[in-house]
Formats: C-alpha cells, structure tokens, sequence
C-alpha cells in the first residue's frame, strides 16, 4: 500500500469514528461495560492473591533436629536446606532461643516456673523453613523429613492446601470471566460495526465499482475498531479507577475492625491498561475483520445492492 | 461484428456444456485468436489500440442463476475499441445481467469473456479491482454519496486508485470542466438536479481515465430534456476515445444518436446493426 494512501485511509478511519458518532458510542459502551466487570475481577484476583501472600508469607515449617544433635551438626543441616528447592528462606533457631519465646509467649506468673530449667532446655534446635510454592508443600515436607538428623517437621499442611485451593480458585473463575466477557464484547461489537458497515454499503458498492481492493476497503473498518478499543481500553481504566476508590472507601470504613489491607490501585494499573488495550484493540481489529471480510466474500449484486 | 449465431444447443445440452466442456470450449476460441493473451498483463498494454483483439469479446456466454434463472444463454458479441455501442432490449432480458458479467460483478457459468485482456472465466480475485479500474460505471440512480460534495464524490474514485492529492485536483477539475459542473464542485448531491447528479456520476466515471465506460440506464431517473444530453455527453467522451456502451430502453434517444445497436432478448443478442432502424 502507498503510503499515501495509508494516510488517506487512516484518517478515514478516524472520520468514520466520529460519523458513526452515536454507533461508536454504543461499542465503546459495551466495552467498556465489559472492561470494566474485567477490571474489577482483576482486582479483585490482585487482591486475594495480595492476600493470600500475606498468609503464605507466615505460613512456614519448623524443622526439629534429633536431641542428641550438637548445635554445629545442626546449623551444618540448616545451611543444607537453605539450598533445597522450593526453599526461600530459613532461619535458624537454637534451642535457646526457642524456649526464650516459649517463656516470653507465657504468662509472667508461668513464666518464672521456667527459668529453673534453663540449663536443662527440654527443647531442640530447630529451623524455620519458608517455602517459594505452597503447591510444592507436601514434596518439600517430606524431602525435609527424609534429612539425617531431623527428628519432625511441623508445618500446617492442612492451611496451605487450602490457600492453594482458594488460589486456584480466584485464578481459574477470573480466567473464565475474562474469556466469556471478551466473547460477549466482540459479539457486540461485531453487532455495532455490522450496523455502521450496512450504513455504508453504498460507499463500499461504489468503491467496488471503481476497483477498490478489499484490502482498501478493510483498512478504515480496522483503524475504526482500533481507535474504539483504544479509547474504549482509556475509559475503562478511568472507569474502573474511580470504582476501585469507591470500593476502598468503603473497606476502609466498613471493615475497620478486621486487619484487612487493600492494594493500593497504581500497584497494578500498569498491567490493568496492558489488559484492556489488549483486549480492546484485539476485540476491535478481529471484529471489524470478521464482518468485513463476510460481507466482502458475500456473492452476487455487489454494486446495486443497497 | 457478431451477428446471431447459429445455435446449435438445445437449453439442456447448453447446460452439459457448461458443467462438462466449458474449460476446453475456452481454449479452443484462445488457440484461435491471433493475438497471444496473457492474464497478468497490465489491460492497456496487453491490448494496444489497433490490435486486432475487441476489447469486449463474449463467446458462447452462459449464466445460471443460482435459483435456476438462465438470464444468459449462448451469448456470442464483440465490441471494438472506440465503438458507441447501445444495448437494448425488454425488462428481464438479460441486459443487467449482460453487463454485471462486463463488470464481474457475477460470474459467467460457461463461456468465455475476454475484456481488455482479461479472460474473466479464470480471472484472480486479486485481478477483479484491476479489470474494474479500466472501466467507468455510470447508475441509473446515480449513486453518488449524499454527505460529500461534488468534489469529493468524484475524488473519491481517485483515492481508490491511489492517486496523489495533485493529480487528484487537476483530473476532478478536468472531469467537472468536462460535464459542465466546475462551478457546482461545493455542492452536495441533493442540492443538484437529477440531470446535473447524473453528469457527476459520469464525471466520476471517466476521472480514472477508463477505456470503457458502461452507463446502465443511465438516463432512468432523468428528465427526457436532460437525457439527450447526458447521451449528447457520452458522445463527447466517446469522440475522445473512450468506448462507451450505454443500457437503454428509451428507443427514441438511440434512433437520434445513430450507433451501432445490441439488442437482447431472452439472454442472448437477437439484433446487431447500426442505427435504430431494428427498433
């Protein structure tokens, strides 16, 4: 294509937006519409999965070693499972350290009953491991386990098959709304841009008579759902914005009594808009595409069609 | 020149030739012509002026419409460059038909159509806009597009070919100067009458330089006073080298003009003679 006529093209493209004003409104609409039930679903995905981390992030394992384990054995085990896989950290924890949060977890009147026993600390050694996948829990338990010199592991198994299954969850359901909501969109937008389309049949039909490529009657059709997209990805993210702080508003006044953070909105704006642009420029260039390209192949009476 | 031919096809057998010896009947009449012919040539140079191929060549045409309609059958004519050719013929004789096929706008079911070096039974998708750009359209309802002046109308045609704003401006300017319509370029379609929105649509017909233009009724929805002289136009443009085949059924304006006359009937040319005295 010359470039001029890409430049002819493309400013048609931005004409047809405003022409079709009231029809373009409609798909931006419904995009946005979409969008927006999207962008709060991503949220809300952000945020459980924000949540969950929190939970994740104290949810560790405590490593005991044998008793009869000298101290230096058992630091030589802990620098071993920091190298394991699917080990973050770990932090190592001498017996008396241990008792002293014992002790410090206690009563003052109970407290003092212990300090009798400190030269005979009934306590092992022990590590506190932090895991990088909690869908890998059980495998690195039971690798944990398996270590000489480790007498039992204690972990909450149970909690994290639940945080992983919740995950899964959120994961799997924000997944199926995005896909069903994009459908819908670019079942709609075809809809809008099959009516501008047959508003400009005659335009297409004299097009056609003077020798016009189908690729240069396409071309406008595709700068018009682009621009929708994009402009309707920009209202969407603003629409969504204001949603979001509205919604924050309310969390913090509602749920004051319970410590429950939200994420603060920029924290994930930038893959929000990558989102939305994406999906509007797919959902606008693949419509337009679709309707175009059936109406072009469609047989028979193409110039006086009307 | 075609005259009738003899038809030696009933209807059915005509069919059996269509599905079963269509391809072979074509290169047959190709092997017989004398001029090599080549699809992918651009038209102008394939067919030079003079060469002793018509630039319009029906051989043993057939169309079938999809509901069963033979609205073409064994249609054999040639039409040289630089004719003024009319096409006559009652409604429903295949007139419309006749020049849908001139256009691709539908394809032909046997037979073979040579224009402008195109051979349309084999013709690429991605040829059709080529062949079209060779050729003029003129509407009986004009089609002009009612939110563009008469200017853009016209530009328009320009724009589809890619051509630069300048050539644009100088051959839109050229074309309204031709149909006396350089003063109105500002004016919308709806504020012209239907004699002056015809003289666009030619305008816009002949902008592209074509070496065909086909007005099919051209002079329909126009006033018997204005009708003679968009033929009076097409006259001119024909004088300037362009051939023009005009669809008429207004028998009076074809006996003023003296030109050759096609005259169809039930999907094949029954008449072909000059002036109107077949009328």
């Amino acid at each position: 294509m010359k470039l001029r006529t890409f430049k002819y093209l493309t400013v048609e493209g931005f004409k047809n937006v405003w022409v079709n004003r009231m029809m373009s409104l409609a798909s931006i609409g419904v995009l946005v519409a979409c969008m927006l039930i999207m962008g709060v679903a991503i949220a809300f995905s952000k945020n459980v999965d924000y949540a969950l981390g929190t939970i994740e992030e104290n949810n560790v394992a405590r490593v005991y070693y044998d008793e009869a384990l000298s101290e230096e054995d058992a630091r030589a085990i802990n620098a071993k499972i920091a190298e394991m896989d699917n080990v973050k950290s770990v932090r190592f924890i001498p017996k008396s350290e241990g008792l002293q949060t014992v002790i410090d977890d206690m009563d003052d009147q109970y407290s003092s009953l212990f300090e009798f026993i400190e030269d005979e600390n009934p306590l092992p050694d022990a590590t506190e491991v932090k895991f990088e996948d909690l869908e890998k829990f059980n495998e690195t338990v039971t690798a944990l386990e398996k270590l000489d010199g480790v007498n039992s592991v204690g972990s909450q198994r149970e909690l994290a098959e639940q945080l992983t299954s919740i995950r899964h969850t959120v994961t799997v359901a924000g997944a199926w709304i995005i896909v069903l909501l994009v459908v819908i969109a670019l079942v709609i937008v075809c809809n809008t841009i099959r009516i501008t389309m047959y508003s400009r049949k005659l335009e297409i039909s004299i097009m056609k008579a003077v020798g016009a490529t189908n690729g240069f009657i396409r071309f406008p059709f595709l700068v018009e759902g682009m621009v929708l997209g994009v402009l309707a990805a920009g209202f969407s993210t603003a629409l969504t914005y204001a949603v979001y702080r509205l919604i924050l508003n309310m969390a913090v006044g509602k749920l004051s009594g319970i410590s429950f953070t939200l994420l603060p909105f920029r924290s994930f704006a930038l893959p929000l808009i990558g989102i939305f642009m994406f999906i509007g420029i797919v959902i606008g260039l693949v419509g337009s595409t679709i309707i175009i390209t059936k109406y072009l192949n469609k047989e028979g009476s193409e110039f006086r069609a009307l | 020149m075609s005259t009738i031919e003899e038809q030696n096809f009933t209807v059915n057998s005509a069919e059996q030739a269509a599905a079963d010896g269509a391809g072979e009947k074509a290169v047959d009449r190709t092997a017989d012509s004398t001029a090599p012919r080549t699809d992918d040539k651009p038209p102008r140079t394939a067919t030079p002026a003079g060469s002793s191929r018509p630039l319009i060549e029906f051989n043993g045409v057939y169309k079938t419409y999809k509901n069963g309609v033979h609205a073409v059958r064994d249609m054999n004519l040639k039409i040289n460059r630089g004719e003024f050719v009319f096409v006559v013929g009652p409604s429903g004789a295949g007139k419309s038909t006749f020049t849908k096929l001139i256009m691709r706008e539908e394809k032909l079911s046997a037979g073979e159509i040579f224009i402008n070096g195109y051979r349309l039974s084999t013709i690429r998708n991605h040829q059709i806009p080529l062949l079209r750009r060779t050729m003029g359209l003129v509407f009986q309802d004009f089609r002009l597009i009612p939110t563009m002046n008469v200017f853009e109308n016209v530009a328009f045609a320009m724009h589809v070919v890619g051509a630069s704003n300048a050539e644009i401006r100088r051959r839109v300017s050229y074309a309204l100067n031709m149909v006396g319509l350089a003063k109105k370029a500002k004016s919308k379609p709806n504020e012209l009458s239907g004699g002056e929105q015809q003289r666009v649509g030619l305008a816009r017909a002949l902008v592209n330089n074509p070496s065909i233009i086909i007005a099919d009724e051209p002079t329909g929805n126009v006033d018997p006073n204005m009708s003679y002289e968009i033929v009076e136009l097409l006259n001119e443009i024909n004088r300037r080298g362009t051939t023009v085949i005009m669809v008429t059924h207004e028998h009076q304006l074809v006996r003023d003009f003296h030109k050759r006359v096609i005259m169809i009937d039930n999907g094949t040319v029954v008449a072909d003679s000059m002036g109107g005295d077949i009328l």
